[in-house]
């Protein structure tokens, strides 16, 4: 296929696929501005914090520019795995975007393919496609981050910035951020144009996997005794680790619990199973970004706890600042997070017309269809929201408490929290079904038996 | 009371008028084909008296509703009651195995999944279904899916079938057991039995022809 | 043989005379052996001492003389008695299913009921051949389905018929100005 075939064919010529675009140059350029609002982080002059124990604790760490979650070390750490977390979540999105293949394009490829295009050549198509809207997005990170400068920046009271002033420093890291945003968005629209028959990793593997990340979680940290600052990059490590697993392994879980639903549970179980199984691979990111969620809820509720105790402690105001920063972050993820499967299911509606509409002409009604959308929502998130909260909670409770007897409650919040954090998920997912009901009752439209 | 009655019943897609006054009924435990060539307004007659589509303008009454008055939901849960649904091409929702379409008229109408399941391995089996009940609808052939929505449209004892080319993708020997099975279970069981069908073949199981020509009532005829 | 009331069919559209006849008859059964001159005669004779044609005019154009038939009243009323009936629903010999629909649908009478009538006769006899009696061997079932596929055959030349309607609405039932000249 030649060049010029190349851009004819992979301009974006109707409106679903300008969506498209749209949606995966929205999560580029959110994730490059966080990236970038990282890389500034560590242009913050910072110190170390004195070994535990020490009577100044929090002494060194003033500065009167910068928060002093920021200027710490080790917090500020935290605080760029969790800047990094909603960044990830955001590349999540993206990934959706480009892997889910509408209708449309679908058939475009399998029209293309059946006029004589190899798969190398839809290949170079999808990567061309994703590679433009991968360098929109990249361009649009560097005003992302300006945003998110001014925000954090010079609109916080001169005591309390979270990021340093600008510098060619930045330049620098933009012009990487677009340069690494258009060969990641390539290469995922050239691994998304291939079809790919693998066999799914057996539940057995992931779970040995995921009680290997587990382990470092709790092994890495002790590793650093003594050494905060390695302590928490361990953890940091680990955290990932888990991440990972969670993402990559959510399509498993997904299968698992669609099979467990379909063999146990009562009818709008069994009929969700179904639609849960064909969006095993969506449902599972969405997991994971909401087992990660979980996590850093969960850790945030604790710390919140640990601050309400210690209300008294000079330091307990830049905590604050920190654990809303936490819980935004996790809410921004959270969104993104449902954000994916609701579009996933947006794109099952389009695809799956007729067997939608084949269970119509049975005897479904629209308000049945909605209940099995919301359940299947349900299904994917909640599990792994109340898991994370939980582990997250409980986890770090039990290892900060470590020789402090009156830590160990700091974990009360989470009676609040996590019912809050659920009730939120229940009327998110009743939300995005009621977004989709335009679309879902067009599908369920008896006409669409009628086109063979 | 006739199980269907349609009067002055006229439709269109769009600027396309598919059935234009047509009026008719079919009695209970009478077998009728709808017979004409492509294009005649046969499947759109069918989904009309499903309740799937509704008439915009004339009057459905089936099994003692009245369709033209019903709204969505009401005719969603009389389909689930009163009707058994053949469709052309099988139709089956591609999430569900094999079992569960079947079994998704007595799910839908409040049957424990369980029982549901029971039934609907007993229909796979009546229809001559011989696959993995596991099975996704996109790993069967064409008459395979076919089978299998005969099974799904008989499972819930329907007082009316309506059935779109039912034995379209099926061999002679296989689509006639399976006509004959749809006939007779409906029928000895005091319901109704609705062919849509351009084969003669098929016509010629009904009591009577109602034979449509461009929207329109060409002729009807008693066969029996 | 319903050669008389095939006649009656060619007589139908506008008073002819014997050679026209022919070639009529040739046109309309393009496959068939052609008609020969004594039997056309014969038939004419046939037809006019029943009173079911009578001799309108003899003409001579420079040619030999010729004479004119028409149908009489009776005539009609045979003709349509005739297309009334469906052809017999037998698989071998379906030359009289041909003949009554090329002769009702050359004489516009009827139709659309005549399609009605003959999809009936076959449906029936289908509906008969499918019914199998219990214990009938597979060399009986054979035989029968034999049958059923030359009946379905006849029907979906049928089916080309009613193709060949204008509309259902606007059928008058003679319409002898649309022959084809011959």
């Amino acid at each position: 296929m030649k060049p010029a075939t190349l851009w004819l064919l992979a301009a974006p010529h109707v409106q679903a696929s300008r969506t498209r675009a749209a949606l995966v140059a929205a999560g580029t350029a959110a994730a490059g501005g966080l990236v970038l609002v990282t890389v500034a982080l560590f242009r913050v002059p910072a110190f170390a914090l004195p070994p535990r124990g020490s009577t100044e604790r929090y002494s060194v760490t003033y500065d009167p520019g910068y928060a002093s979650i920021v200027t710490s070390a080790e917090t500020r750490i935290g605080v760029a795995t969790a800047v990094l977390l909603v960044a990830a979540t955001a590349l999540v999105l993206a990934w959706q975007a480009v892997s889910s293949g509408s209708a449309r394009r679908q058939r475009r490829d399998h029209a293309l393919s059946t006029a004589g295009a190899t798969p190398g050549d839809l290949r170079r198509l999808g990567a061309v496609e994703a590679a433009v809207a991968g360098t929109i997005g990249g361009l649009l990170a560097g005003p992302v981050y300006l945003l998110l400068w001014f925000l954090l920046g010079p609109v916080q009271p001169a005591t309390s910035r979270l990021l340093p002033s600008l510098a060619p420093a930045d330049l620098t890291a933009w012009a990487c951020v677009v340069a690494g945003s258009a060969a990641l968005a390539a290469a995922a629209g050239a691994r998304a144009a291939t079809r790919r028959h693998r066999r799914p990793l057996s539940g057995w593997w992931w779970l040995a996997l995921s009680v290997v990340a587990l382990a470092g979680m709790v092994v890495l940290p002790q590793l650093g005794q003594g050494d905060r600052q390695l302590q928490v990059v361990l953890m940091s490590v680990a955290v990932s680790l888990l991440l990972m697993v969670a993402l990559a392994g959510g399509a498993s879980w997904a299968r698992a619990k669609a099979r467990r639903m379909s063999r146990r549970g009562g009818t709008t179980d069994l009929l969700a199973a179904g639609g849960l199984r064909a969006l095993a691979g969506p449902a599972g990111r969405a997991a994971g970004v909401l087992l990660g969620v979980g996590l850093t809820v969960g850790v945030a509720t604790v710390m919140l706890g640990n601050t309400l105790r210690q209300t008294t402690d000079l330091g307990s105001d830049g905590h604050l600042t920190g654990i809303v920063l936490a819980a935004v972050a996790a809410g921004l993820a959270a969104l993104a997070g449902l954000a994916t499967i609701a579009l996933a299911a947006l794109d099952d509606l389009l695809t799956n017309r007729r067997g939608l509409a084949a269970m119509a002409a049975v005897g479904a009604d629209l308000a049945l269809v909605q209940a099995l959308q919301r359940r299947r929502l349900r299904a994917a998130t909640i599990a792994p929201l109340v898991t994370g909260l939980l582990v997250g909670g409980l986890g770090f409770g039990a290892l900060t408490a470590g020789g402090e007897p009156a830590s160990r409650s700091d974990a009360w919040p989470l009676v609040v929290v996590a019912p809050a954090a659920v009730a939120l998920l229940l009327l998110a997912s009743a939300g995005i079904v009621r977004l989709l009901s335009g679309r879902t009752r067009e599908a369920i439209d008896p006409a669409n038996l009628r086109v063979a | 009371m006739s199980t269907v009655e349609l009067s002055g019943v006229s439709h269109a897609y769009g600027r396309t008028q598919a059935l234009s006054d047509v009026s008719m009924t079919v009695e209970p435990g009478e077998v009728v084909a709808v017979t004409g060539p492509s294009g005649c307004g046969k499947s759109t007659l069918l989904m009309l008296a499903a309740g799937v589509l509704r008439a915009q303008s004339g009057r459905i009454t089936v099994a003692g509703t009245d369709l033209a008055g019903a709204d969505d939901a009401s005719r969603a849960r009389f389909r689930r009651r009163e009707v058994g649904l053949v469709l052309q091409f099988g139709q089956l929702v591609p999430d569900l195995s094999v079992r569960d379409n079947v079994a998704l008229p007595l799910l839908l109408g409040g049957h424990r999944p369980v029982e549901a399941r029971a039934a609907a391995d007993g229909w796979l089996e009546r229809v001559g279904l011989d696959v993995e009940p596991d099975t996704l609808p996109a790993d069967l052939s064409g008459g395979q899916a076919q089978l299998a929505a005969g099974a799904r449209a008989l499972v819930a004892g329907p007082r009316l079938l309506l059935a779109d080319e039912p034995t379209a993708s099926l061999d002679a020997t296989s689509g006639r057991a399976l006509l004959d099975l749809l006939v007779t279970t409906t029928v000895q069981a005091g319901g109704s039995v609705v062919l849509v069908s351009h084969d003669n073949a098929v016509a010629a199981r009904a009591d009577r022809e109602i034979r449509l020509r461009r929207g329109t009532v060409a002729h009807q005829v008693a066969l029996s | 043989m319903s050669l008389t009331e095939l006649h009656l069919a060619l007589l139908a559209g506008a008073p002819r005379h014997g050679y026209d006849i022919k070639q009529e008859h040739d046109s309309w059964f393009p496959d068939t052996r052609p008609l020969p001159y004594g039997q056309v005669y014969a038939t004419l004779a046939r037809l006019q001492r029943d009173g079911l044609a009578e001799v309108v005019e003899t003409r001579v154009d420079g040619g030999p003389e010729r004479t004119v038939y028409a149908l009489t009243a009776d005539g009609a009323a045979r003709l349509r008695a005739w297309l009334a009936e469906p052809a017999a629903p037998t698989g071998a010999g379906a030359e009289e299913i041909v003949r009554k629909t090329v002769s009702v649908l050359h004489t516009g009478i009827d139709v659309g009921g005549f399609v009605a009538r003959q999809r009936a006769a076959h449906l029936r006899r289908i509906r008969e051949l499918q019914a199998t009696p219990p214990g009938a061997g597979p060399a009986e079932r054979l035989v029968r389905e034999h049958l059923i596929a030359h009946l379905d055959a006849d029907l979906r030349w049928l089916e080309l018929a009613t193709e060949l309607l204008p509309s259902p609405d606007d059928q008058p039932t003679v319409r002898p100005d649309e022959r084809k000249p011959a």
